[in-house]
């Protein structure tokens, strides 16, 4: 039987409909989808509205049409938390996206460029997340990462947070001796060329153990791959790791976490997803006209 | 405003752990006033629960049938109304409008327990640009309010989107109080186009232009008697009632003779009633 996988970063507004059938078929049951940062700069707050109400909506019709549950985690990203034109109108719609019922958490959050705005939206962010009952997805920063990583969990430890409603993502072989005895979720992004391999991944595991660990793809509109979750579960029975831990990594560990809050339907997530051809979402259809019948 | 009749409904319908939460939710609402339902209002089909109330399937308040509302939609509309006693600021229209589909259906059944005025007709007309059906059925389906409020071109608009739907014409309430002979030929014009297009027509077109017929009803009527479709031959036999009543008595022989050959026995069971009624 198939492992069944939670991955608990993938962007897929920017992905296909091939990589959903290709995540299903992987063993992906549930895909959560956190808010992020579109490639560019948006210039009001009406887009990120609009982008909000696509990853509630649309986006998951579509990933449930292919058999995948989909949640998500809404945030004002930090790199756009430096942006004058969005940061305190988005603060400001963020309350009532973050009582949806698919939202399971607040993110990404975090840190970009380390810089002082960055930190002012992060904290206020927490205290959100503290105030809807929900866990934060931190992003942190690609450049400096260990200082990053750092000022991050000073930054979350300070605020008052439970350090178990905490995922600090995007980690590698250098921050998880920062990250290992914090008590918060560490997070891995499996990334083609850079970021961590499956590889990489099976030595930190191996090292570390699985408790408090998560991996995702944090697949998005870049060079990124949908199936690296999966890729790293062979690579993990490959190096003869026990079942039991990969359970634990690719299903407990996300579906414990992200079901903090009280959002995520644990029953409905363990459910076989059906796929449904019929439904529509506004009378929208993923099948642009194709027979139901026929799929 | 109906807080006497929704506030009932509740303390009938939800159990003990809904009605806590309900009661918290409404000290939240007279502390903060609007400003908590602009917030919370997504969380009621999460903390109060989205499955259906147990009621006949008949049995109705305010025009509206019971069996159709949810346990949140009990919920919603108490605080709705409760809000809108209160003088609040609320803007439905825009909790509407940022709302996903149980959102939306929550404020459209609590329509049935607010004044019927222009946000719950602005309300209604945006519903019905929706291809939602479950937010369509929630303004139109299992509610006399449409019928109630709105005047001649939206209300044919929302019949003639329903028949576009399929929704059931029993599910209707109270269109045939409303049909005028503009509304008979609009629907007859639709199954026209329907058939052109070799797609079925709305089964309840005939029975619904009955009502106040225009020209080409009658002809229409005789002939879907005899129809292959059960759903359109029901809805005919009904039309054809309509039409004795009116003093069509020809159809009567046209109506024994189809009795007699009849076989769906719900179609069978409808021409007994109407004959059986006439001959009185």
């Amino acid at each position: 039987m198939k492992q069944k996988i939670f991955e608990p970063h993938a962007h897929m507004f920017s992905r296909v409909t091939d990589d959903y059938v290709a995540m299903r078929e992987a063993g992906i049951r549930v895909v959560l989808e956190p808010a992020f940062w579109l490639g560019q700069p948006r210039t009001n707050v009406g887009s990120f509205i609009d982008y909000f109400d696509t990853i509630l909506g649309w986006e998951r019709h579509r990933s449930e049409q292919f058999g995948i549950h989909h949640v998500c985690t809404m945030g004002l990203n930090p790199r756009e938390a430096n942006d004058d034109r969005v940061n305190d109108a988005v603060m400001e719609v963020l309350p009532r996206f973050l009582e949806k019922n698919s939202v399971v958490g607040v993110g990404e959050i975090g840190l970009d460029d380390m810089t002082e705005k960055e930190e002012k939206y992060f904290e206020a962010q927490i205290q959100l997340a503290i105030d809807h009952d929900l866990p934060i997805l931190i992003h942190t920063p690609h450049r400096n990462k260990k200082a990053g990583f750092e000022r991050c969990l000073d930054i979350a430890k300070n605020s008052g947070i439970d350090m178990g409603r905490v995922l600090i993502d995007h980690g590698n072989e250098e921050t998880v001796r920062i990250t290992h005895e914090s008590g918060a979720m560490q997070g891995f992004s499996i990334y083609p060329n850079t970021k961590m391999t499956p590889k990489r991944m099976v030595h930190v595991l191996q090292e570390f153990g699985v408790e408090n660990m998560i991996i995702n793809s944090a697949c998005d509109w870049g060079v990124s791959d949908p199936l690296s979750v999966p890729k790293t579960v062979t690579e993990m029975v490959a190096a003869g790791m026990k079942t039991e831990d990969i359970d634990t990594l690719v299903w407990k560990n996300p579906t414990t976490f992200f079901g903090q809050g009280g959002r995520g339907d644990v029953n409905e997530w363990e459910a076989e997803p059906v796929l449904q051809w019929t439904d529509t979402f506004d009378g929208n259809s993923v099948l642009r006209g194709q027979d139901p019948s026929k799929m | 405003m109906s807080i006497e009749i929704i506030s009932q409904l509740c303390d009938e319908h939800l159990n003990g752990e809904q009605k806590e939460t309900l009661k918290a939710m409404g000290a939240r609402l007279e502390k903060d006033g609007a400003s908590y339902l602009e917030i919370h209002f997504a969380s009621l089909p999460r903390k109060i629960g989205r499955s259906f109330v147990e009621a006949e399937a008949e049995a109705k308040v305010n025009g509206l049938r019971l069996a159709s509302m949810r346990h949140c939609d009990l919920a919603a509309s108490e605080l709705l109304v409760r809000n809108a006693e209160h003088g609040s600021s609320l803007d439905l229209f825009q909790l509407y409008d940022q709302g996903d589909a149980l959102e939306r259906r929550m404020i459209l059944k609590a329509l049935n327990f607010l004044p019927g005025d222009a946000t719950s007709i602005r309300l209604l007309q945006e519903a019905h640009r929706t291809n939602d059906e479950e937010i369509f059925r929630a303004a139109y389906a299992d509610t006399a309010l449409p019928a109630a409020i709105l005047d001649n071109d939206d209300f044919y608009r929302g019949v003639l989107k329903s028949a576009f739907m399929n929704l059931e014409y029993d599910r209707l309430l109270d269109v045939a109080k409303r049909a005028t002979e503009e509304l008979s030929e609009m629907l007859l014009e639709f199954m026209s186009e329907r058939e052109a297009a070799g797609r079925k027509p709305w089964p309840g077109s005939l029975e619904l232009a009955s009502h106040a017929p225009s020209p080409g009803v009658l002809g229409r009527v005789a002939g879907d008697i005899q129809h292959g479709d059960d759903a359109r031959r029901l809805h005919a036999v009904r039309g054809a009632g309509n039409l004795i009543r009116q003093g069509n008595e020809f159809l009567v022989a046209q109506l024994k003779a189809q009795g007699q050959q009849e076989r769906n026995a719900q179609v069978k069971s409808e021409i007994a009633n109407i004959l059986s009624t006439i001959s009185k």
